[in-house]
């Protein structure tokens, strides 16, 4: 058999691979980056894709973790080029692959969703935010921009350039938002005391594991730090 | 979420297989899974348990609570307990699915078994229910849902929390046109007191309604 | 990504809504707007008149404007008794007004009464079970789709629930596990095929001709 001595080349221990190319990457970034496992990047992936999915408003991109993830499923994919392809090793080395792509690509489409139908609402929030705080990733931010301009001078060019300017609709008006309120499965990660979960400021604590249906403006702080999780 | 979807998600639940060939440990991104020694039992993914299975390269060893004993008892408590009860596997529906279609032989009893599960599931489904009519019946927009697995909530899912939303809307123009008497005709924001960062522009009647 | 029915600008539902007549009582006399009034005799509306409106111009007048009186449909009046006694479930609420809901959320801050913010919260509650009910039982691919008994609402939600049925069903009998084409690729071989057909009409291919239709 002409890969016999693959396994070895094809430990992929991940911990190490991935440490090396954060340093690469962030080399001025501290620490705690650098010591970031490949399956720790992949959890807080697939969170990030749940809660991504279950949200009503565009939640914090994840950038970092996505292109650690790419450069780590690529990395991979260089080293399987040496094994046969029916090899049993490959092909459940590239089911996996298949998997988190899977993730990713979902995951992004989401956000490609919302950001079209919300583009103006999503562009304004962030405008508001500190440039640590922004939902868009550069990428999308661009995307935004481009696709609020396009849709525009689209509507001027058919529309408005022929109605009379008090016709033509206030800017802000037309401006879609998400729903906030909208009720969403929770499960809580940890013991967080004293949520709001009604109008009437009614207060629940939550207990780590538990699960809930709740208005997601009450529990939107919890999701962005990681407290509950979307489900 | 569709079916798919959550069964792609509880397809990530660790089960053990005997496989009957032996190789190194994988060092998968999700973490390391072996080694394989041929007849001797090791724990895998269950996407990959369900590949291997397939390819006859093992024999998928059911999860201890897909036993009949204990099966009838939890359908038994399940009947009891006013509350939802916490099943032996967070995604015991997509887990008892996947195994018995791949590996019906590897089964005992499976096609008792899947009556009791699918009954398990029904009772609970058939409580949620229950539930929902008694939680909605007492003005609440919020609840507790433990012990409901993935598959359970599909169930209900869009439609209790998309009816929700709608009955919360109606709740707030309500009150908010109660609460308005005294100023009638002014621009107030109508509801919008429970709904903090919708646009709050100086708002005509109609742009506020809006945001509802 | 499926979204709820949330009303804004762009959405055709609001449209619709928004689209319908209101009747209203004219309270001044208003010059040379008589053609508002089919049977008005003279140019200018009296007041004291009735007069439908559009949902799109009252809304945007003030619940007390000078001009006009917002007259609360007597749908809602109707409704108010079965609500109180909790027999919503029967109602024909499509028959009634198919956007009973949205025109009822409109309304509300022109009923003095204050009593249609109440009964649409207060139907919708009541008939949630119902909507459950009914979209566990019926399966997508049967038409029965009861539209006279459910508004615009309901029956975005009821499609919604025997969706979800659907997935439910096919995914135990693991028919959910083929990959579909997607539709835009569906509608593109469709369209291949059509363009095909009328290519060679001159051979007649009894098949094909048909699939053209």
């Amino acid at each position: 058999m002409s890969d016999t001595e693959t396994p070895a080349e094809l430990n992929l221990s991940t911990e190490p691979d991935l440490a090396h190319a954060v340093e690469e990457e962030e080399e001025e970034d501290d620490d705690d980056m650098e010591q970031i496992t490949a399956q720790k990047v992949l959890e807080i992936l697939e969170t990030a894709w749940i809660n991504e999915t279950n949200a009503p408003e565009l939640l914090q991109h994840q950038s970092d973790m996505l292109e650690l993830m790419i450069s780590q499923v690529s990395h991979m994919e260089e080293q399987m080029r040496d094994l046969d392809k029916n090899d049993f090793r490959a092909v459940v080395h590239s089911m996996e692959l298949e998997r988190i792509r899977y993730i990713m690509a979902s995951y992004l489409r989401c956000r490609l969703q919302k950001i079209e139908t919300f583009t103006q609402y999503i562009i304004n929030q962030d405008a508001a935010r500190e440039p640590d705080d922004k939902r868009l990733s550069p990428e999308e931010a661009k995307f935004a921009q481009e696709l609020s301009q396009n849709v525009d001078e689209y509507f001027h060019k058919v529309a408005t350039q022929y109605m009379p300017n008090q016709q033509r609709g206030e800017a802000e008006q037309r401006i879609i938002t998400p729903n906030l309120m909208s009720h969403v499965f929770l499960k809580a990660n940890v013991a967080v005391p004293a949520v709001i979960v009604g109008v009437d400021d009614e207060e629940v604590d939550l207990a780590p594991g538990s699960q809930h249906i709740i208005p997601y403006q009450l529990v939107a702080d919890l999701i962005q730090t990681n407290k509950a999780q979307l489900i | 979420m569709d079916p798919t979807t959550i069964e792609f998600i509880g397809e990530k639940c660790m089960i053990s297989i005997i496989p009957n060939f032996s190789s190194e440990p994988l060092h998968l991104i999700y973490g390391s899974v072996g080694p394989f020694r041929a007849g001797f039992p090791v724990f895998v993914p269950l996407w990959l348990a369900t590949h291997l299975r397939k390819q006859q390269k093992c024999r998928i060893v059911p999860p201890e609570w897909m036993d009949m004993d204990i099966l009838e008892e939890i359908k038994e408590e399940e009947k009891r307990s006013k509350f939802f009860t916490k099943m032996p596997s967070e995604h015991y529906m997509v887990v008892a699915q996947l195994v018995m279609s791949t590996a019906p032989d590897d089964v005992p009893r499976c096609e008792e078994l899947r009556t009791v599960i699918k009954d398990i599931f029904d009772t609970r489904e058939a409580k949620l229910r229950t539930s929902i009519d008694a939680f909605i019946k007492g003005e609440g927009t919020y609840a507790k849902l433990d012990n409901l697995t993935l598959l359970e909530i599909h169930s209900v899912r869009p439609i209790l929390p998309w009816s929700l939303d709608h009955i919360s809307r109606y709740q707030r123009v309500a009150t908010a046109s109660q609460r308005d008497t005294s100023m009638l005709g002014l621009n107030t924001t109508v509801g919008s007191s429970t709904v903090p960062g919708s646009s709050a522009t100086p708002a005509s009647l109609s742009n506020s309604l809006y945001t509802q | 990504m499926a979204v709820n029915y949330f009303p804004h600008y762009y959405s055709i539902e609001d449209i619709f809504v928004t689209h319908e007549k209101v009747e209203c009582k004219v309270n001044t006399k208003l010059q040379r707007m008589g053609f508002l009034d089919a049977g008005s005799e003279t140019d200018h509306l009296e007041p004291g008149r009735t007069v439908n409106l559009p949902l799109w111009y009252i809304k945007e007048l003030k619940v007390s404007n000078a001009y006009f009186t917002v007259c609360v449909p007597e749908i809602y009046k109707n409704v108010h008794k079965a609500v109180c006694e909790a027999e919503t479930t029967h109602i024909e609420l499509g028959r009634l007004h198919p956007y009973f809901y949205e025109f009822g959320r409109y309304l509300t801050p022109y009923d003095s009464n204050h009593v249609i913010g109440r009964i649409i919260f207060e139907t919708l509650r009541q008939r949630v079970r119902y909507l459950l009910d009914i979209s566990k039982n019926d399966v997508q691919s049967r038409s029965s789709k009861p539209e006279h008994r459910l508004d615009n609402i309901e029956a975005n939600l009821h499609v919604a629930g025997t969706k979800t049925n659907t997935q439910y069903i096919n995914w135990l009998q693991m028919c959910s596990n083929k990959i579909c084409i997607s539709q835009l690729v569906e509608e593109h071989q469709k369209k291949r095929k059509r363009a095909d057909c009328s290519d060679d009409e001159n051979d007649s291919h009894p098949a094909s001709k048909r699939a053209t239709l």
